[in-house]
Order: structure tokens, then C-alpha cells, then sequence
């Protein structure tokens, strides 16, 4: 059964008194005990998604239809208290910059313990510490530099302790959200390999957001490939990276350097992601499109689906069984 | 691509050494640069790559004056960049042009993509008439893909997209014609779908204006794409360097090999293995003794934290710094299409 279910989702921002729609008609499921890769560029209505899903939308910005349903229950129309009991227990974030997750004057040892005490009011202080240790010692902190302050720590240290705070609530679904853009590469594969231990060992659901299409082939189970507030192509890594169908994403793996293509055949994708105060007309990808025909300037296409579990939408293809609405 | 060895250097970098003082508390000082040589061959692509905190940006900023030079030598042809005199310095920063990682900030919002472009010619001196001008900064556009010129002569740098900032201020580099155009991280803020058509764009008019290019980066990834030559930096020492296919195929240095093994290949099937490489660079307090990377080495002995290990020849053309040179026979860690190590 799907742990996180988006259904037709859409949300609005209010801005200067017009609407700009950042998610349109979005729906994906994440199941049980998988990590799914959320992958887009700047404008692709990614990060929008997370806050949605995270009830952290800002306050000119609200799910306008569709809906998100976590654990069985529906999570559109929640207010702040709900959401407060549902953030930092069953659903764990973790983000790009850790230090605005970690209070810079409080050691690290007791950030992690305090929630594990606001989830859960029986457990004494004492015990809650030595949680939090166990929690800290999981992701890797040696427990000399439990007591530490964050700014004692590295960015790879402060990201681990940020999903140390992730964790405390005992989560089902991990959201992270480009959570090793910031760090060196090094430093990033390790964090990347204890996402992977994390997953085994706490049989963790993992929602990965990244624009890194190497970060996505290393990690994820699944993907999911949205170009401008819309999904176009979802399906299985083996299957997304070995046969995509959408131009998009075809011409996005083509952009991106390759060990085993060879030198200089990357090729990027002409002109630029499309505002979303005017998005195009059809389907949005078309004027960027090396394929494009007439038909895709006026009617945005409905999904087809392929052999598997893969799906596009794109008007190469015919359309069958799923719509887009 | 060019051959190195038949190449004479344009830049020429000897034991150069850049330290800053900590400004608060008193102590070691900030050995950012320490002990570098590097050469530069004309119409090369050298990358200089490493993570933060490796002391890339300082070194090719001191190469063109931009960053003070504590010790050591710095070659431009036959300039000592060292010790410019005042007339020399105004040749010497036209000779050399830099382009930025932030296209967004080096740009007056308030300044029309004309006059950006326009002004090096100005600063300089270069202009001549008002249509002498016109016609270089059009000429300069238009070769960085931004066409009609006229069109976009005329916006404002928010009317553009990153991709088209970061063309402006190539342009604004190449309307001086330098001998040496220096990128530091110019693709990291773009998005991936618009960077490998900028890349393409450097390696162009390296090639039509007989440039050389100084490009740095902190993806490996990038580097394999576009250079010739590829010089790896650690806690401000060259480490390794070597042809692009030298450095990623064949890494001889622990800390490449652990760096390249690190980069995240969008292929499912090319799972390199962890590195085994401890800590990050960032813990590192203070600058260990003898090799710099020997307390997070996987391959360290006895002797990596008495000896500081120089660059020595493990191939043709490939330099490592690592006293197990000839012991060590590290895994390629990714697969390479075929035929193109050289």
C-alpha cells in the first residue's frame, strides 16, 4: 500500500496579485519501504511539492485542489496543530542547509533529545539522552562530539545530525530535500551510503528531492521527472535512466556529463525553463522540444503507459488508461 | 586537444605560496596556497579541481593579481606578476580576464547588457569611437549566443535567465581579446539542462580566439567534459595532475581516487564502491604534518605523516604527490567509454 499518495494535487501562490500555479494536477504514489526521486530543474514545482506534503507551504501559497493522503489519512485541510502532530513523528525532514535546522547556541546531544521528549511526554530526560546518543552514534557522530555545538561541527557533521533530529520522532517517511547539494562530494556519497544504511536498518520510506541526476541513479528505487509544476515521466531507475520516453527527460540525461558516454557529448537543451507566471501553451516542454509537433502546442497530452511500471506524457505516444485531467 | 609536451607554458608558477593571518587570534596563518607549481601550456583547458577550502580560487586568482602573492613565483610570458609595476598591472589585467561562479552579482542591475559589455573597452582604453565600440560589444555577443546582439544590447541583466547572465559576462571577458580566460565555477548556479551548452561555449572560443583557459571547478564531472589537462588540489597542494583521462581513468592519488570515486554517475549500473576516505575536509583543524590528507587516507603508513610527499612522475605526462606512488595500483572507479583514455 502507498505510505504517500498525491493525487491531482495543485497549489497556488499569491504574488503581486496574481496567481502562479507551482504545481499543477501532480500525481505520484510512494510506497511502503521505497525511495523515490523527485527530480526537476529551478521552476519545476520540486521544492513546492515538499513544502505541500510537509504542511510548510508559506502564507501566499495554498493547495488549491487534489490530495495528499500519508498513512491512510488526508493531509489537505489540516490546520497548524494537526500538521504539528504529524511533522517530526511519522514524517522526518531533513534539508539542504542543516544549520537552519540546528540551533547554533544549544549542543547538539540535547537538540536531538527535545523532540524525543515532545513526541512522547513519558519518557524522563535521561532516557530521552540516551536515545538521542543512540540516534547520534546511527548516523555516524563519534560520541566525543555528542556534546559539541553545531558550529563545532563540519557541513557533513551538521547534515548528520540533522538527520539524527529527523529521526527522533520514529518516522516512516524521510523528506529530504536536496540534502547533499551543499556538501563536497566526498562528504556527499558518505551521507548518500548512511541514507542507504538508514533505509535497511529502520525499514525508513525515503522521498529524495534533488535537480542531481547522479544523486537520483545512486540512491532511488523509482523516479519521478516534473518540468514546470507538472509530472511528465515516472518509472523504475533501471527503467528511466536505460529507456526514457519523455523528450524531457531524455534530453536532461543528454545535458548531463557521463564517464561512460565519452567527452564533450553532453548537449544541453535549448533556451530555458519556462516561467510559471506564463507557462506555455500544450504541453510546456514544447518550445524547448526537438520533437515537437503541431498538436503539442494546443493540447496537453494524457499519459501513456509502457511495459512496466513506466509512464510519460507526451504526444509521440498514443494515450491510454491514465489522464491527466 | 593539445599535445603539452610540444607546447611552450604561458603561465609558469614556481613554489608560490599565498597565506593570510587570521584576523582575530593570533596563530598559524592561513597557508591557502602552499608551495604550488603549476604550468600552464598556450591554448590548453587546465581544470584545477577540488572541494572547498583546497585553495583553487585563491591560486588562479593569483595568477592574475588578484590575490597577493606571500612568496614564490608567477610567470605570465615574460611578466613577473610578483612584482608588477603600476603600468604593467593595467596590461597585465587585460592580458588576463576572469569570469565568475555568480552571474547575478556581478552585475550592476542598473546597467544595460551594452553598457557591461562596453565597459572593459572603457576602463581600458580600448575604445574608440562610439560605433567602434557598438561593433565590438554586437561582435562579442553575438559570439556567446546571444542573438540578435541589438535585442539584447538593450536589456537589463533581470530580463535575462542565468544562463544568459553568465553569457553576458563571458562576453564582457572576450570583448578585451585576453590571452588567458580564467572561469571559476562558472556552470555550478545554472541549472543542469543550460550548463553543457556554456561549457561548449568556453571550449569554442578558446579555440576561435586562440585562448587559453583556465577553468575551475569542483566537479570532476564538469572537468572530464571539457579539459585538456586536469591539476587536483587538497589543503592548498597540487596533489595529482595529468591528462583528463589520466586523472579520472586512472587516478593514482589517493585522495583523486577517492574523489572521483565519489561522483555520482547518472547510471544506475556504475555503483562505485564507498570511499574509505574518514572524516571530511572540514574537520581537518590546522594543517596536518608531513602529507596533508594522511589522516583521512585509507592507504597511509608510517611514513605519510613524517614526509611531505612532491609531485612525481607516475606516466607520461602524470604527477602525483603520495609516497606510495609505486606501491599503490588503485581500482579505476568508474567506468570509462571505451577508447577515449589516451
Amino acid at each position: 500500500m502507498a505510505l504517500l499518495s498525491i493525487s491531482d494535487l495543485t497549489v497556488d501562490y499569491r504574488r503581486a496579485g496574481r496567481t502562479i500555479r507551482a504545481a499543477d494536477g501532480v500525481s505520484f504514489d510512494i510506497e511502503s519501504g521505497s525511495v523515490v526521486g523527485l527530480v526537476g530543474e529551478s521552476g519545476s514545482g520540486k521544492s513546492t511539492l515538499a513544502l505541500a506534503m510537509m504542511g510548510l507551504l508559506p502564507a501566499n501559497g495554498a493547495v488549491t485542489g487534489g490530495s495528499i493522503r500519508f498513512d491512510g489519512a488526508e493531509m489537505t485541510g489540516l490546520d497548524e496543530a494537526q500538521w504539528r502532530s504529524v511533522r517530526g513523528r511519522r514524517m522526518g525532514m531533513v534539508f539542504q542547509g542543516a544549520m537552519n535546522s540546528l540551533n547554533p547556541v544549544r549542543r547538539v546531544l540535547d537538540q536531538v533529545a527535545e523532540p524525543i521528549r515532545t513526541h512522547d511526554s513519558s519518557i524522563d530526560k535521561a532516557k530521552a539522552s540516551d536515545q538521542a546518543r543512540g540516534l547520534l552514534s546511527l548516523v555516524g557522530i563519534p560520541a566525543d562530539r555528542h556534546k559539541a555545538y553545531p558550529y563545532e561541527y563540519s557541513g557533513g557533521m551538521r547534515q548528520r545530525a540533522g538527520i539524527a533530529m529527523a529521526l527522533s520522532g520514529g518516522p516512516a517517511l524521510l523528506i529530504a530535500d536536496e540534502p547533499v547539494t551543499a556538501l563536497d562530494v566526498i562528504v556527499q556519497a558518505r551521507i548518500l551510503r548512511l541514507l542507504e544504511d538508514l533505509r535497511e536498518a529502520l525499514d525508513l520510506t525515503i522521498l529524495f528531492i534533488t535537480h542531481d541526476l547522479g544523486v537520483v541513479a545512486r540512491l532511488c528505487d523509482r523516479v519521478v521527472v516534473l518540468y514546470a509544476a507538472r509530472a511528465v515521466e515516472e518509472g523504475t531507475v533501471e527503467e528511466i535512466y536505460g529507456h526514457p520516453k519523455h523528450p524531457y527527460t531524455r534530453a536532461l540525461l543528454q545535458s548531463v556529463p557521463n564517464f561512460a558516454r565519452g567527452r564533450g557529448e553532453s548537449r544541453g537543451i535549448p533556451g530555458t525553463p519556462p516561467s510559471l507566471v506564463s507557462p506555455p501553451s500544450g504541453c510546456r516542454f514544447h518550445p524547448r522540444c526537438p520533437d515537437a509537433m503541431e498538436i503539442c502546442a494546443t493540447r496537453s497530452p494524457g499519459w501513456t503507459r509502457f511495459s512496466g511500471e513506466q509512464v510519460a506524457t507526451c504526444h509521440l505516444y498514443g494515450e491510454e488508461g491514465l489522464s491527466n485531467g | 586537444m593539445v599535445d603539452a609536451g610540444n607546447s611552450s607554458p604561458l603561465v609558469t608558477v614556481r613554489d608560490l605560496n599565498v597565506h593570510f593571518k587570521r584576523s582575530r587570534r593570533a596563530g598559524q596563518p592561513v597557508r591557502a596556497v602552499d608551495g604550488v607549481d603549476l604550468d600552464i601550456f598556450t591554448g590548453e583547458t587546465l581544470c584545477i579541481v577540488g572541494e572547498s577550502g583546497s585553495g583553487k580560487t585563491t591560486l588562479v586568482r593569483a595568477i592574475g593579481h588578484l590575490a597577493p602573492i606571500t612568496s614564490g613565483s608567477v610567470r605570465f610570458g615574460d611578466v613577473d606578476v610578483a612584482h608588477l609595476r603600476r603600468s604593467e598591472l593595467r596590461t597585465m589585467r587585460r592580458r588576463v580576464q576572469y569570469v565568475f561562479q555568480d552571474p547575478f552579482e556581478s552585475f550592476d542591475r542598473r546597467q544595460s547588457i551594452f553598457s557591461i559589455v562596453a565597459q572593459p573597452l572603457r576602463v581600458h582604453k580600448l575604445a574608440g569611437s562610439q560605433s567602434d565600440i557598438e561593433e565590438r560589444v554586437h561582435e562579442a555577443l553575438e559570439e556567446c549566443g546571444l542573438e540578435p546582439a541589438g535585442e539584447f544590447a538593450r536589456l537589463y541583466p533581470h530580463q535575462l535567465s542565468g544562463g544568459q547572465r553568465q553569457r553576458v559576462s563571458i562576453a564582457a571577458a572576450l570583448v578585451l581579446r585576453p590571452e588567458l580566460l580564467v572561469a571559476d565555477e562558472p556552470v555550478s548556479m545554472l541549472d543542469v539542462s543550460v550548463r553543457s551548452d556554456i561549457l561548449s561555449l568556453f571550449v569554442r572560443l578558446k579555440q576561435s580566439h586562440q585562448m587559453t583557459l583556465l577553468f575551475v571547478t569542483h566537479d570532476l564531472s564538469v572537468a572530464w567534459e571539457i579539459a585538456d589537462r586536469i591539476a587536483v588540489m587538497y589543503l592548498g597542494k597540487v596533489v595529482e595532475e595529468g591528462s583528463a583521462d589520466q586523472v579520472i581513468g586512472r587516478p593514482a592519488n589517493p585522495y583523486t581516487h577517492a574523489l572521483v570515486g565519489a561522483i555520482p554517475v547518472p547510471d544506475p549500473h556504475d555503483v562505485a564502491p564507498e570511499p574509505g576516505v574518514r572524516g571530511d575536509i572540514g574537520d581537518i583543524v590546522g594543517i596536518p604534518e608531513g602529507c596533508r590528507f594522511h589522516p583521512r587516507c585509507p592507504y597511509a603508513d608510517e611514513r605519510c605523516p613524517a614526509v611531505i610527499p612532491p609531485l612525481s612522475r607516475v606516466g607520461e605526462g602524470h604527477r602525483s604527490a603520495c609516497v606510495r606512488n609505486d606501491e599503490l595500483d588503485l581500482v579505476a572507479p568508474h567506468r570509462l567509454a571505451t577508447g577515449s583514455i589516451g
